[in-house]
């Protein structure tokens, strides 16, 4: 039984390991690479509820 | 941004990304952030997830530092340093809402060098303790089926393995579904913890535990305590990984302090009880060596019930942590490729899951090296280090922030009370924890310093100039006062 756990956990680490590296090889053909990088650092858009809450 | 954002020219609506054709998602002036679909309960989950662990394990080693009153020393003592961390961590984070966390706040705050050094302590400090516990992961499916009396040998490193890329897979897929199994098991191995608190009956003092038979004072001394403190992290390190999902949350000004500070509570209470338990049931000696205390804590109170949930409550706690590690280095690893302050093809994000993909797989075969080829105390230890340098500059970070953007000049979602207080004990349990870790592992901290200080050197005479420098400032902040 221990022996059938050993080698599930091999199978099922290496097929996730494969699908990952698949997937990831397959977004980076099909998208051009400015849009992949096009992402920017977030703004928050309701910080004045703290802030007014510190002041009161 | 809670239903969909407008991202330059383009709105995005969650989702949207994942039904667009490839040939419409490429177009050019399109953009592409993270998703945006956390509340304050995954980042509860992601700051206890990470930090419950220590409960589970490594925070008795203080006990054997300097007996259990050093250890509850300690606990409490750390306890202040991270409600100081999470304090600070708090204010500023919920104004730099940015993936990245302290690496945003010291890039904004301090300086790219500053930032530079915070990225890289995230990722050691995170990619360690996720190697930590793919570690114990394996020691403990061992340890189970052997106490259940099942013959064959467990192949460790086949679980060690399946725990870091069944977790990066999951985190790959997404957020939310990854932050979600956290918030689950975190809330089971915290229930976990209360339930053993409970069934011990502390409101009979000798029934079950035997603090009065059991209990020393302070075997080492008073240096015992300074001792106790490098052990004393444990029971808290990580909280500040909270930070780490800014640019994911809905709401980083309300879900972020909030899940901070409920989460810190949570840790403090949960420590608490563990040292009572503990203490309780068993000698120091035995305390301050054990693998497992929790789980051992479990058993000895003889209930077959109690000690199956103890196992789970430690696995849980495990894979909860090694799943907000990976979260947390591949996130911190994502804001320093996007600034160009390691390859820029680390700031991809996926078009369909949005998670920082190229950084989540990189990390892969990295921790399966370490997880198979070094000792857990190595591991443990540059997690800690990592995690103390961090938290001092974050003392720097908050006295610079209030001086350069005072009260009213910006808008904060939270502002932590009796400034500069915080600040100040953070610093002296800072310096009073590098004494503590230098008395125990100084060459580890010599070698570690010298790595960052190499590290440093290499940014700034050569990696720097591919920094975008004035693009990495995205803050629509006033200038800063006295510049």
């Amino acid at each position: 039984m221990v022996e059938i756990m050993n080698w599930g956990a091999w199978g099922i680490a290496a097929a996730l390991a494969l699908w990952m590296g698949a997937d990831l090889l397959r977004v980076n053909r099909t998208y051009g690479e400015d849009y992949l990088l096009s992402s920017e650092e977030g703004e928050i858009i309701d910080a004045e509820t703290g802030e007014t809450a510190a002041r009161s | 941004m809670s239903k969909g954002q407008t991202i330059g020219s383009t709105a995005i609506l969650p989702g949207a990304a994942a039904e667009a054709p490839p040939e419409v998602a490429a177009t050019p002036g399109k953009r592409i952030a993270l998703l945006r679909v956390l509340g304050p309960g995954h980042v509860w989950a992601l700051g206890v997830g990470i930090v419950l662990v220590g409960e589970y394990m490594g925070w008795n080693f203080a006990v054997g530092k300097g007996g259990p009153v050093a250890a509850l020393t300690a606990c409490w003592l750390a306890g202040i340093l991270y409600t100081c961390v999470a304090m600070i961590d708090s204010e500023i984070t919920s104004t730099v809402a940015a993936a990245g966390g302290q690496y945003a706040q010291a890039k904004h705050i301090i300086g790219p060098l500053a930032a530079f050094n915070v990225g890289l302590y995230l990722v050691m400090a995170y990619t360690m303790l996720e190697v930590s516990n793919a570690i114990v992961t394996g020691d403990l499916i061992e340890a189970f089926l052997a106490n259940h009396g099942i013959p064959g040998s467990v192949d460790k490193r086949a679980f060690m393995v399946l725990t870091i890329v069944a977790l990066a897979f999951l985190n790959y897929r997404g957020v939310l579904a990854s932050l979600t199994l956290n918030l689950l098991i975190t809330a089971a191995a915290f229930v976990a913890i209360v339930v053993l608190f409970l069934a011990t009956q502390p409101w009979a003092p000798g029934a079950v535990l035997q603090h009065q038979s059991l209990f020393v004072e302070l075997p080492y001394g008073s240096l015992g305590i300074l001792a106790a403190m490098h052990f004393g992290l444990w029971f808290y390190l990580g909280i500040e990984g909270t930070t780490q999902a800014a640019e994911e949350v809905r709401s980083p000004a309300r879900a972020l302090p909030l899940g901070t500070m409920t989460g810190m509570m949570t840790l403090l209470i949960a420590a608490t009880a563990t040292w009572y338990v503990c203490s309780g049931l068993m000698p120091w000696e035995y305390l301050g060596q054990a693998v497992t205390p929790l789980y051992d804590a479990g058993r000895l109170t003889g209930n077959p019930y109690l000690e199956v949930f103890l196992f789970f409550g430690t696995l849980f706690a495990t894979v909860a942590s090694a799943n907000g590690c990976i979260n947390d280095a591949s996130r911190a690893w994502f804001a320093m490729g996007r600034d160009r302050y390691m390859p820029a093809w680390f700031g991809a994000v996926h078009p369909t899951y949005r998670t920082p993909y190229r950084s989540i797989v990189f990390f892969v075969p990295i921790a399966i090296l370490f997880a198979i080829s070094t000792p857990l105390d190595q591991t443990i230890t540059f997690s800690i280090l990592s995690g103390l340098l961090g938290y001092t500059l974050m003392a720097l970070s908050i006295i610079l922030f209030r001086r350069k953007w005072p009260l009213g000049t910006i808008a904060r979602g939270y502002v932590h009370p009796m400034h500069p207080l915080p600040c100040a004990l953070l610093l002296i349990l800072c310096i009073v924890t590098y004494v503590a870790v230098f008395l125990g592992y100084g060459t580890q901290l010599v070698a570690m310093m010298t790595f960052y200080i190499t590290a440093s050197a290499w940014f700034v005479l050569h990696r720097y100039k591919y920094v975008r420098r004035g693009d990495q400032f995205t803050m629509h902040w006033p200038r800063p006062k006295g510049y």
